[in-house]
């Protein structure tokens, strides 16, 4: 009997394809520790708590409503008006979506999309802290993570989507997919929602809110490095044969190799770093700030930048984010208490745009039938920002605000949105102390 | 009496794994419910938290 070795090679590929985007799940949950261990560090004590619940809780709503929804939203929305050309594909009852051996990797690349949800989401969560009510951050963050941002991923991030076939737009590692939308969208409720109490001054003069734990919001930052390379890994086919040769490709089918994305990772977070730190001047927030912001800038066309391309892509979308972030914040008392609008939605909008630039005239598409051109790429950053970001959320925040349940009593942001429990914990370790003292008492007394 | 398989083999026969296959859609309106509930439900908690708050702070 013959040895079917053909059979056994595509079964291993089958099988190193599946556990590779398996293992980029638990690295992308880091980018949620360290999301959480950053947006907590930042707000003050008073907050720490209510702040952490927030984020955490997004996680519950965000998966669900992925498995319910979220999914068949990418499949089906590849056309411009929803066309719903993937059929039952990604709903809850369809077979992939369960553990049936008639498939088995539907669920990794479901985990894969649904870590970019979270990520997606805790962006925006960042940017609105110790104002907002946990109730409203919620369905804000089923509207960003399991709607507007699957729809964008259909229609700008797959070989299917509308935005490549048409326009030949091009965003490898999602400088605009993810961050452009989630800067859009927290900007779009930040607009609603107002600053902190004592934000600006009487006369509109920005204050400072300096971070309660500088140096924890750094590891937070750093842990989000980690998880980015997960992110980076899971944006990839990591091995397929392409015209006759083995080799990674994005999501949109285009060849790239694992070197390349390697290199320009860590190019893009040496320059943006330099520059956060060159900018602020050794501030430690936007010094690290700016080495995520560096690899945003240039995450669209990092699959085929030369490093030092996408070390100075990173340097020039730092400096673009960091003097947007204050020019807005002036000019339009806009807080963004972690200044997510500035690292995702600045830095990331210009790393669609240089792409469109930098990559004027290569092939979007793996048989060459669409072309990247700045022009696509000025329209994507455009839908990605505003349409997609900065709208839905802006009208959904006046919704909520107009029914009072955007924002938290005054009062309540003044003591704090931990004071109850606070109060709650005082009081108990005063009984505690209590019962040891009439212990101790009981036992002299002997 | 079983809830799903009887058997393992022939294993390229097996599709559902998970037992009481065919209610998927009842399982998705089960939680489509509860994901609606949760919201209204942290909604209502999170203002009567507020509400008492801010009468005992006064």
């Amino acid at each position: 009997m013959g040895y079917d070795m053909t059979m056994e090679i595509s079964a291993l590929n089958e099988i190193f394809v599946e556990f590779y985007y398996w293992i980029t799940v638990p690295l992308m949950f880091l980018i949620h520790v360290g999301f959480c261990l950053y947006e907590v560090s930042i707000s003050r004590a008073k907050n720490h708590m209510h702040t952490l619940m927030k984020n955490a809780m997004l996680i519950p709503m965000v998966t669900i409503t992925m498995f319910l929804f979220g999914f068949w939203i990418y499949f089906a929305g590849q056309g411009p008006f929803g066309d719903f050309a993937g059929g039952t594909t990604g709903l809850p009852w369809d077979a992939t979506m369960g553990s049936n051996f008639g498939d088995h990797i539907m669920g990794v690349f479901w985990a894969a999309f649904l870590l970019f949800s979270w990520t997606a989401a805790s962006i925006v969560s960042g940017a609105v802290i110790e104002r907002i009510r946990t109730g409203a951050f919620l369905i804000l963050a089923v509207l960003v993570g399991s709607v507007t941002w699957m729809i964008d991923a259909a229609w700008g991030w797959s070989a299917g989507g509308w935005m490549v076939t048409d326009w030949g737009y091009h965003d490898a590692y999602a400088s605009g997919v993810i961050h452009g939308i989630c800067g859009g969208a927290a900007l779009g409720i930040l607009t609603v929602l107002g600053p902190r109490i004592g934000k600006f001054a009487p006369d509109g003069t920005p204050r400072d809110i300096p971070p309660q734990n500088p140096w924890l919001a750094v590891i937070g930052l750093f842990i989000i490095y980690t998880g980015f390379w997960g992110f980076y890994a899971a944006c990839n086919v990591p091995i397929i044969e392409f015209d006759g040769l083995w080799t990674a490709t994005t999501i949109y089918g285009t060849p790239t190799t694992l070197s390349t994305i390697t290199f320009n990772f860590l190019m893009s977070l040496a320059g943006g770093l330099m520059a956060g730190y060159y900018m602020s001047k050794g501030d430690s927030f936007w010094t690290f700030s700016g080495g995520l912001g560096g690899i945003i800038a240039a995450s669209a066309g990092n699959d085929l930048y030369h490093p030092l391309q996408a070390f100075l892509i990173g340097i020039v979308g730092v400096w673009v984010a960091y003097k947007l972030h204050y020019w807005v914040e002036r000019k339009f008392k806009i807080d963004d208490a972690v200044g997510a609008v500035a690292v995702h939605g600045y830095a990331g909008s210009f790393g669609v745009i240089i792409c469109g630039f930098m990559l004027w005239g290569y092939p979007a598409l793996a048989d060459g039938s669409a072309t990247i051109t700045p022009w696509g790429q000025i329209g994507g950053a455009i839908i990605m920002f505003f349409v997609l970001g900065f709208i839905p959320t802006y009208i959904v925040a006046k919704i909520l605000n107009a029914m009072g349940i955007l924002r938290i009593p005054k009062e309540v942001e003044l003591a704090g949105l931990d004071y109850m429990d606070n109060q709650a914990s005082a009081a108990d370790g005063q009984k505690i102390i209590n019962a040891e003292l009439a212990e101790r008492n009981a036992s002299s007394s002997l | 009496m079983s809830t799903g398989l009887e058997s393992w083999t022939p294993v390229k026969e097996v599709a559902a794994l998970s037992p009481f296959s065919g209610s998927e859609v009842l399982l998705t309106i089960i939680a489509v419910v509860l994901w609606i509930v949760f919201h209204i439900w942290q909604l209502k908690s999170e203002n009567n938290a507020y509400d008492e708050q801010v009468s005992k702070q006064q």
